[in-house]
């Protein structure tokens, strides 16, 4: 079922919402209800989540040595 | 009735059938949607194992601050090795997705990803005990020895260090202001509104960038 309609742009699309909710559910007030209803929506939703939750995870711990200077960054931005 | 009896068109229902006398699967029980969406915790079930149900996930706002806890390294080590896409992974969602549905709404509305990651978990426990061959381990007490032990597994130093160069290695391929915002985020601890602050941008631009971050970590190819 799943695996015949793949598409990039429908994947990252997902990926995306899944990581917004991630996002969202780091806050006390976020939409519990909206978000239950999003992941009962699709088993793709389900995996998305899951997986953007490994990635959030993963990243716990970056940059110990605070190598990365948030100031150049901001400098190298391009105007907003 | 057993946890697996409503699950259809899956490898997962003839497993769960199986084994559905075993101890441990009374345990993983989550209050369940009857059709008529009432829990099976008041339709009774085995009366001996009512008090091994599994407690509820603590609440949401404490998921954040344990994380760990809440989502589990073992199912961490599952998806990590699963981000690209894969039929396992595939495989886990769907069967979490039937599972998630028969949460009964109530509960699920309040702790909705702490419900999702207890399922997962559990799901990647029977997951490994599926791919052994040896019968054995369907043996009851094995079941449980392997959920006590997995329980209490975390994430050693050095799978939390490979973990962390990984992303920072997919973060340098990112916009520099994605990544400002993502090491703000993960490194420095800073809320939204603190980041937004500091970047000069709005709190939406702050959630929205990130989120095309984290996504775009997700897909990038992740070294095995």
């Amino acid at each position: 079922m799943v695996n015949a309609s793949r598409h990039p742009s429908t994947d990252e699309r997902i990926a995306e919402e899944a990581a917004h909710w991630l996002i969202e559910l780091e806050e006390s007030a976020a939409d519990l209800s909206g978000f239950a209803a999003w992941l009962e929506a699709s088993p793709r939703h389900v995996e998305e989540f899951l997986l953007v939750s490994a990635v959030w995870q993963a990243a716990d711990g970056i940059d110990e040595g605070r190598r990365v200077d948030i100031e150049q960054l901001v400098a190298q931005a391009p105007p907003m | 009735m057993s946890v697996g009896k409503n699950v259809r068109g899956t490898r997962f229902s003839n497993f769960m059938a199986d084994t559905a006398s075993c101890r441990y699967f009374d345990q993983i029980r989550t209050p369940f949607r009857s059709p008529d969406h009432h829990t099976l915790q008041a339709s009774g079930g085995n009366p001996r194992k009512v008090n091994k149900r599994v407690p509820k996930p603590s609440s949401e706002q404490s998921v954040a601050g344990s994380a760990y806890e809440q989502y589990h390294a073992e199912l961490h080590r599952f998806l990590m090795r699963r981000l690209h896409s894969s039929q396992q992974a595939q495989d886990l969602a769907q069967e979490a997705y039937l599972r998630l549905l028969r949460v009964e709404r109530a509960e699920l509305v309040r702790q909705p990803r702490a419900y999702l990651y207890r399922i997962a978990v559990n799901l990647v426990t029977e997951f490994r005990l599926r791919s052994r061959r040896d019968p054995i381990t369907y043996d009851s007490d094995t079941l449980e020895e392997l959920a006590e032990k997995t329980g209490v597994e975390p994430l050693d130093e050095s799978e939390r260090a490979a973990d962390a160069q990984q992303i920072e290695a997919l973060l340098e391929q990112l916009p520099p202001l994605y990544r400002a915002i993502f090491v703000l985020r993960k490194r420095d601890g800073l809320s939204y509104p603190e980041i937004a602050q500091q970047l000069e941008i709005s709190v939406h631009t702050v959630k929205k960038y990130l989120a095309r971050a984290v996504a775009k970590c997700r897909h990038a190819r992740w070294s095995e």
